[in-house]
């Protein structure tokens, strides 16, 4: 018994040095792999370095100037703002002058080029969310669905097990 | 999309298949355990949260941070960690199903070609810069992909529905028999 015990948390303790191992070697290694297929997240934060690559990104429309041709585009962090709002907000080139509405969510191909952000390809979601109502939806349920069949388990916090009732 | 609802329907299907195959596995547990094997890899948020509190910065350390949780080695270590903590008394099978599970989740998100994001493509990553996709492709400017989520929803929809269905019908007829039976031995008395 007390074997099974300590081989447990033996298991527990390198699965978890392990991960932070990972992390670390991934931490290393991340910059390796961006030129071949940029997250586009990374890749509007440094133009610079990725001039001339094509990425995919969903971006919500928050204004349209069609004097200009220009779209400010906006991605949701998963952070909360407050310095550096507006790296939020990226601006394109819509030259090919696709159908855009404003409050509108697209996924789009865009070519960074000459410093600027120019859209290639337009991509309409099959139902248009509300961001907020998307979030609910989508994630509370989620969570609400695991807490409930977490509700019907035994959790048994003294031996830190979750069982079967 | 954000997918949590999407992963935990697929979870769900995978164990409505398989538990039909396999009986044994009709329990709760196992259902919760197939569900959260499919969330494993999104555990990269808890991760990204905690480095930006560490770092401050979300460009550089968040980003490689989304990755480490979000491929198999990361997956594979938070289900041996979990199975030998929380699940130990089923440890092989717990290890078993959260694989399953998390295997889901990326069968998942390798379909979401070319519009996903690049962790979750690159599964053998640090160790290997290779990409892994299925390409649905487009209809009428409208990512397939998009589709099979909502059919997955409406699958797992219909399978919960007629679970329930099942089971209440199970004890409806039960009670039905209980007052045949009851209502004889009056008549006999």
């Amino acid at each position: 018994m007390k074997f099974t015990k300590y081989l447990y948390f033996s298991i527990a303790l390198i699965s978890l040095i392990s991960l932070f191992g990972l992390y670390f070697y991934s931490l290393e290694n991340l910059t390796k792999f961006l030129d071949a297929y940029p997250p586009f997240d990374y890749a509007f934060q440094n133009i610079e370095e990725f001039e001339g690559k094509e990425i995919y990104t969903t971006l919500e429309v928050k204004k349209i100037s069609k004097e200009k041709n220009e779209v400010i585009g906006v991605y949701h962090s998963i952070f909360p703002r407050s310095n550096n709002e507006k790296n939020l907000e990226i601006n394109l080139i819509n030259e090919k002058n696709f159908e855009l509405k404003e409050g509108n969510k697209y996924k789009f191909k865009v070519k960074i080029s000459d410093g600027k952000i120019y859209i290639i390809e337009k991509y309409n979601p099959l139902i248009q969310w509300n961001f907020v109502i998307e979030a609910i939806l989508f994630n509370v349920t989620a969570v609400i669905i695991m807490l409930y069949l977490l509700s019907k388990l035994k959790i048994n916090f003294r031996k830190f097990l979750i069982e079967e009732k | 999309m954000p997918a949590i609802l999407i992963h935990i329907a697929f979870g769900y299907i995978i164990y409505r298949i398989i538990s039909h195959f396999f009986p044994n596995f009709q329990k709760n547990i196992y259902l919760f355990l197939f569900l959260l094997g499919s969330l494993i890899p999104d555990t990269k948020y808890f991760v990204a949260w905690i480095t930006y509190f560490i770092f401050g910065n979300e460009n550089y350390y968040v980003l490689s941070s989304l990755f480490v949780t979000h491929q198999i080695f990361g997956s594979l270590l938070i289900s041996l960690f979990l199975s030998a903590t929380l699940f130990r008394k089923i440890f092989f099978r717990s290890f078993l199903i959260l694989t399953i599970g998390f295997l889901g989740h990326f069968l998942l998100d390798i379909s979401q070609y070319p519009l996903a994001h690049i962790n979750h493509l690159l599964l053998l990553y640090p160790f290997s810069g290779e990409i892994f996709y299925i390409n649905l492709g487009f209809f009428e400017n409208i990512a397939l992909f998009e589709i099979l989520q909502y059919v997955i929803l409406m699958i797992a929809i219909i399978f919960g529905i007629l679970e329930i269905c099942k089971n209440s019908l199970r004890v409806f007829i039960s009670k039905i028999f209980a007052i045949c039976k009851l209502k004889k031995k009056f008549d006999k008395k």
